[in-house]
């Protein structure tokens, strides 16, 4: 038998996990079940640092949110307009929130490219490994795909999404900015989710997102240089 | 008896949930045990924190529980245990624990789970086999959902696959009935 028929012969008997009806060979879980122990996790990581740094008063919430927007979307202007001393708090608290929800993606990423790319032709570049998450991870995470990809072949891409399935049944007492602003911890994970995949295909990257309006956002993934 | 409750089970599972990939799932516990191993780099601490995390999540869960299966008073705890493995367990996590080891009062069994979807892919390192119980949320959940309907139980797991043993086991024991007030420690 030549290789090429064994090849042949071994794609033929390799389970097609392509199929809708293959449930027996994937295990599934209700949805439901991520959603509570997603939420769960960004309160307790939170309330954990809260119970190291205790948040003055109340206002402590505000200030929160308002550095958090910074964080998401470094480049937009500071719209505080709260006391500096709480503030300072809450920046070191958010900061190790971020480091560490980003983390928990990160690891999640990078067994997610394992599980993933396992049987999947070799990526011929970059691109091919960013279009490897907007298909195959994405319709894996969300069962939708990507609804924008652009790069400007330097290096840095735009990954945008329309309706983030995390996002669609976020909602806020106090209107949509304020559960915009609510929302940037759960968006840690998606970011370092995808650095955790772009990481274990070897690339060195800066994921963050922006553009964020309730259920749209946008994640923007920048390769740093080797130095 | 115990069929109507597999039949609804599977009924709910079919037509009443949204169904995901376990992938997401089973990577996000592992990768928040990790983080909470590195944080506070004891496992007792470990399983108290997944119990209340579990905790938190089952005092929320049981309202989806209850509207998706449009189940009613339970008569009795032996019920009740029925419910949770054949529509409570199929529902979430796609699996079905056996109910089996009764005290001879009734007021104590055990769930021994043939399957966990939180345990694949997983293998602990020795020290953890010690001390760790991965799946720990599970008890927290059980307690929290009970809580919620004037239940008190005790919950713990007592053998676990990760640990090398030949079974994972959770050993329930009720506790009280609990009068109508507010629970303790809501968060």
């Amino acid at each position: 038998m030549s290789i090429t028929s064994a090849i042949n012969l071994f794609r033929q008997l390799s389970v097609d996990e392509s199929q809708p009806s293959g449930t027996t060979q994937t295990r599934q879980v209700n949805e439901a079940c991520f959603d509570y122990l997603f939420m769960e996790m960004v309160h307790t990581l939170r309330s954990q640092l809260q119970a190291h740094h205790p948040v003055p008063d109340d206002s402590g919430s505000v200030s929160e949110q308002a550095s958090a927007t910074d964080r998401g979307s470094r480049t937009s202007a500071s719209n505080t307009h709260d006391m500096p001393s709480t503030r300072e708090v809450d920046e070191q608290l958010l900061e190790t929130l971020y480091y560490k929800i980003e983390l928990i993606g990160f690891r999640i990423g990078q067994r997610l490219a394992e599980r993933y790319s396992k049987d999947r032709p070799r990526f011929v570049d970059t691109l091919d490994i960013v279009k490897f998450i907007c298909r195959d991870i994405w319709t894996k995470l969300f069962r939708k795909q990507i609804d924008n990809l652009k790069t400007n072949h330097r290096g840095v891409y735009t990954l945008q999404d329309s309706q983030l399935r995390w996002l669609t049944r976020m909602s806020g007492d106090e209107g949509t900015l304020q559960a915009t602003q609510q929302a940037i911890p759960y968006l840690w994970l998606p970011c370092g989710i995808i650095r955790g995949i772009m990481a274990n295909h070897g690339l060195d990257a800066t994921v963050t997102f922006k553009d964020l309006s309730l259920p749209q956002c946008t994640f923007h993934i920048k390769l740093n240089k080797p130095s | 008896m115990a069929k109507q409750y597999k039949t609804l089970g599977d009924e709910i599972w079919k037509n009443r949930v949204e169904p995901m990939n376990a992938e997401l799932f089973i990577f996000t516990y592992g990768s928040l045990v990790v983080q909470l191993v590195k944080d506070y780099e004891d496992y007792d601490q470990v399983n108290q924190q997944l119990d209340k995390m579990g905790y938190n999540i089952g005092v929320r869960l049981i309202e989806d529980f209850l509207a998706r299966s449009g189940w009613g008073r339970c008569t009795d705890f032996r019920e009740t245990m029925e419910v949770i493995s054949k529509i409570g367990f199929k529902m979430f996590l796609n699996i079905t624990p056996t109910v089996t080891s009764w005290a001879s009062d009734n007021k104590s069994c055990s769930l021994v789970l043939d399957e966990n979807p939180l345990n694949d892919f997983v293998e602990l390192p020795l020290d953890a086999q010690q001390q760790l119980w991965y799946s720990n949320i599970l008890c927290g959940v059980l307690r929290g959902a009970l809580e919620m309907v004037q239940m008190q139980v005790e919950v713990k797991f007592v053998s676990c696959v990760l640990r090398g043993d030949d079974i994972s086991e959770i050993r329930v024991q009720f506790v009280r009935h609990l009068q109508e007030e507010v629970p303790i420690n809501d968060e």
